[in-house]
């Protein structure tokens, strides 16, 4: 084949040798065994509240976050309280109605992006440098005089409604629902899709206004990154101090421990794929091995196409589009948690598999290759983490609220560098083990052997 | 107050009408390459973007383009199977690739010092991919399973499958990209190499780059690892697929009662011209902003009339679907099961027929329409945050847009004219092309079409 002989073949066969081994390595030679990172975070604490920021003058763009710690929906006292406030955010304040507030977002090009999920409560917003003034004044008014008007509630809610009710009819939602049943019982962290739906149903602008009240200084933390400098944080939180009360009002949220059942759960379904969530105990956010404990969720189904799992489950037999893992690590919670979809004729046999993966793991801890490969994959990935202010911002805050010092961004490579065969063969032993796993199959079949 | 008149004001000094600083150059073998400079970010974006859709492919093996996408992670002499996958992801890069009707995108995100490796891949296999024929029926089966995870396990899938078929009888937008299990079914090592050979060539793609660079670095780099690929002389200029016959006074509809429906969905299909067909990137652009006029947001027309006023719907939206064919705005509703698609179809129609009648004549609909032009403009600035959004709208260069249109998608806004969007409203008063209903078991609504279509 003529093609076969273009320039470009050829100037790679030649430095790169004709051993692909050889090819290969000429490629990673220069890559060290974990990457670095240059950007620099940079920090000041005004009035008690943590800033973190990382500007850069050669963008027009401008990204801030405000996060507050224990603020999430675990809080609620009626449910989907959290929800619908991330909702109402967006729904004008008092000197603007839902309408007027919409369209002044997007005449300024002011981006807000309200966020949670069990544990905190974030708001985002994006703009362009022009325009900060603005949007710092957004910030502020909603977090003060937020509207909340009865007709925006109700029209919020039914529509949110409308879309808990239809997630019931999807395997996805429906497995992870039942997943978080069976695991959690009834810890504040896992609220079922009915209870979701009962709870939105009577929710009223004081259950939403409730939901405020855990905003305080005490539990505030401050994100900034693109087009702005720290004299304007400064004044962000100097204003944000004096809307918010010293102290959020917060409850205690017990630990979450699995309960592990020993049957497989099964849920009922007209379809043809079903849908294999699992989940078991995982180690502790800070706990000395967690660096360890991380490489060995990748190696094992967390890293997508090069995981054990992917590859015996998707590469080698074809049984599914998709199998991965991911460490979930809450403030009292903490799980790793797997998904993979397959025909009903090979659940039993897809299951069989993932237990397989880890008693093999268990047993002979993973490669000297594997370790390395992970080591730079996971080290890179995190470094590739701040490709956009946002990007940089949602990281960053993410650092925050998990109680990492600043310089945990540039620590992090080091601390997967110093991980040892042996360290991953113990976390391995003791947290892979098949007899810490729940299964939840949704679809077709009644009976699946455990 | 003066909050709003300031933003009239500011809205409407955008400055600046092309997005990104672009170098747009093409090599001798044909290759078009895109360069955005981006100079904030440490890491760097490329993507190569193929000229050819699931689309383009013969009607027996329909999806073939998405299969080969697969296929394209299986390797190369030079860099076997798993290769690809581990220098990419050694770098701490992430890679992916998706398959549409009309264009085949494999794109990656990587240290800035990885754009060289991440290239060398990319033309490594633009021609030489080379997979044993043993991996064909392996991921014929990961196929498989994406198409059921798609399509039979969504609630909605096999009836979406039917309303496209409705909406395009003859067309290959009238099957998912994915294709049909018989369609997967007839894939093997011939077709998918034949697929290949046809449609992958320097003179087939666009490269699309962003990041911290030179230019004559960049020129120098492509020119280096891409220059010396062969130009295929199968690739013809235009890609012609079997159009749809235009019958006049044709009305479809398709209602579902079902199983796994707990709201009612309604939608309406308009034909919308393409890019290809009316030349003039305005054309197309009027409808975008019609439909973001009418439903785009929470603050649109339809939405502030059906949804926040009358209570008709719990949601609606217009979407404008672009493609390198003419495709459709589509009007979508949901409701509860409480409420009734027939009362809220009826009200959108007389929305439109009052519009239409005398509404978009007056002073407030003009000075709406400059602000949502405003307002689509400022948002575009938002896809320069970060090389790895950057590329992805470049995707359109397979739809017959050209990269020099994308990158000034703020000035194309610019001249679209209040008369253009008028006529665009004004063909949504006719008959749409297509009506779909799906509702839950019990819900009893007489789905009468003359009811639920005014004729012009």
């Amino acid at each position: 084949m003529k093609r076969y002989l273009s320039t470009v073949f050829l100037i790679v066969l030649i430095i790169g040798g004709f051993v692909v081994y050889q090819t290969h390595k000429n490629h990673f030679k220069d890559l060290p065994r974990v990457a670095q990172i240059d950007i620099k975070v940079q920090t000041r604490v005004v009035q008690n509240v943590p800033i973190w920021y990382v500007p850069n003058q050669d963008t027009d763009l401008v990204c801030f976050k405000i996060s507050f710690k224990g603020a999430g929906a675990a809080q609620d006292l009626t449910p989907g309280a959290t929800k619908m406030l991330a909702s109402m955010l967006n729904e004008g304040t008092d000197d603007m109605d839902s309408e007027t507030f919409q369209n002044f977002l997007l005449n300024h090009q002011i981006q807000l992006m309200p966020d949670y999920d069990a544990d905190n409560f974030g708001i985002t917003i994006r703009t362009v440098k022009s325009q900060l003034p603005d949007a710092l004044e957004v910030m502020i008014k909603i977090l003060s005089t937020l509207k909340l008007a009865d007709a925006d509630l109700d029209r919020n809610r039914d529509d949110m409604i409308v879309s808990l009710e239809q997630s019931k009819h999807d395997p996805f939602s429906l497995s992870a629902d039942a997943l978080k049943r069976l695991a959690y019982k009834k810890h504040p962290y896992f609220v079922s899709i009915d209870e979701q739906i009962s709870g939105l149903k009577v929710l009223t602008s004081h259950d939403v206004r409730v939901v405020l009240k855990r905003f305080g200084q005490n539990n505030l933390l401050v994100t900034c990154a693109g087009n702005i400098d720290a004299p304007t944080m400064t004044n962000l939180v100097n204003a944000l101090t004096m809307i918010l009360p010293k102290e959020a009002d917060l409850k205690p949220i017990p630990m979450a421990e699995l309960d592990y059942q020993k049957s497989i759960h099964q849920i009922s379904m007209p379809i043809p794929q079903s849908v294999i969530r699992f989940t078991m105990p995982a180690i502790l956010l800070h706990d000395p091995d967690y660096y360890a404990y991380e490489l060995l969720e990748g190696i094992f189904g967390g890293t997508a196409m090069k995981s054990r799992l992917f590859q015996d489950i998707r590469e080698k037999r074809g049984l599914a589009y998709y199998a991965q893992t991911n460490a979930v690590n809450m403030e009292r919670l903490d799980a790793l948690q797997g998904s993979t979809g397959v025909a009903t004729e090979n659940e039993k046999a897809v299951v069989q598999l993932i237990k397989d993966n880890m008693a093999l793991i268990q047993k002979e801890g993973v490669t000297a290759e594997e370790l390395a490969f992970e080591k730079q994959h996971t080290s890179g990935t995190f470094a590739l983490n701040f490709d956009s202010i946002r990007e940089t911002v949602h990281t960053l805050a993410h650092l925050q609220l998990d109680g990492f010092p600043p310089t945990y961004v540039n620590d992090y490579a080091k601390h997967l560098d110093a991980v040892t065969l042996d360290q991953i063969k113990k976390v391995a032993q003791k947290y892979l083990s098949a007899d810490k796993l729940i299964i939840v199959i949704t679809g077709k079949s009644h009976v699946v052997a455990a | 107050m003066l909050w709003l008149l300031s933003a009239l004001i500011i809205g409407g000094n955008m400055t600046g009408t092309t997005l990104f600083t672009m170098v747009n150059f093409r090599l001798k073998n044909g290759l078009e390459v895109v360069f955005l400079k981006n100079k904030i970010s440490s890491a760097a974006s490329a993507g190569v973007l193929y000229k050819y859709g699931s689309a383009d492919d013969d009607p027996k093996t329909y999806g073939i383009a998405h299969f080969l996408e697969h296929m394209m992670f299986k390797g190369t002499k030079q860099y076997p199977k798993g290769q690809l996958d581990e220098i990419i992801m050694r770098m701490g890069g992430s890679h992916n690739a998706y398959t549409s009707w009309d264009k085949t995108f494999y794109y990656a995100t990587v240290p800035k010092d990885g754009l060289r490796t991440l290239l060398t891949l990319e033309a490594d296999r633009m021609l030489n991919l080379s997979f044993d024929d043993a991996e064909v029926e392996p991921e014929k089966g990961a196929v498989k399973e994406e198409e059921n995870m798609h399509i039979k396990n969504h609630p909605f899938g096999e009836t979406i499958k039917i309303w496209l078929r409705t909406l395009f009888p003859v067309h290959p937008y009238g099957v998912e990209i994915i294709g049909y299990p018989e369609h997967i079914e007839a894939y093997d090592a011939q077709n998918t190499r034949a697929a290949y050979q046809q449609w992958y060539a320097p003179n087939n793609a666009v490269l699309i780059i962003s990041g911290d660079f030179e230019e004559a670095f960049i020129r120098a780099l492509v020119e280096e690892l891409f220059g010396g690929l062969a130009a295929s002389p199968h690739i013809t200029e235009k890609r012609v697929r079997h159009q749809d016959p235009k019958i006049e006074g044709l009305s479809r509809m398709v209602v579902q009662e079902n199983q796994r429906a707990s709201m009612v969905f309604c939608e309406m299909a308009y034909p919308s011209p393409s890019i290809q067909e009316v030349t003039d990137p305005s054309i197309v652009m009027a409808c975008s902003i019609a439909a973001f006029l009418l439903g785009g947001n929470d603050v649109s027309l339809l939405y502030k009339d059906l949804v926040r006023d009358k209570k008709l719907a719990t949601n609606t939206s217009v979407s404008h679907q672009t493609g390198l064919d003419a495709r459709h705005i589509s009007v979508d509703f949901e409701l509860t099961p409480a409420m009734d698609v027939q009362a809220c179809v009826a009200a959108y129609k007389s929305f439109m027929q009052d519009l239409v009648g005398h509404g978009m004549q007056q002073e407030w609909f003009k000075t709406r329409f400059e602000e949502v032009k405003n307002q689509l403009k400022g948002q575009m600035v938002f896809a320069t945050d970060g090389t790895a959004g950057a590329i992805r709208i470049f995707d359109r260069c397979a739809e017959g847009y050209t990269a020099a249109q994308t990158n000034t998608m703020i000035g194309v806004i610019d001249m679209v004219t209040l008369d253009q969007v008028q006529d665009v409203l004004r063909q949504l008063t006719a008959k749409p092309a297509g009506t779909l209903v799906i509702h839950p078991p019990g819900y009893h609504n007489n789905f009468d079409i003359s009811a639920t279509t005014s004729s012009k």
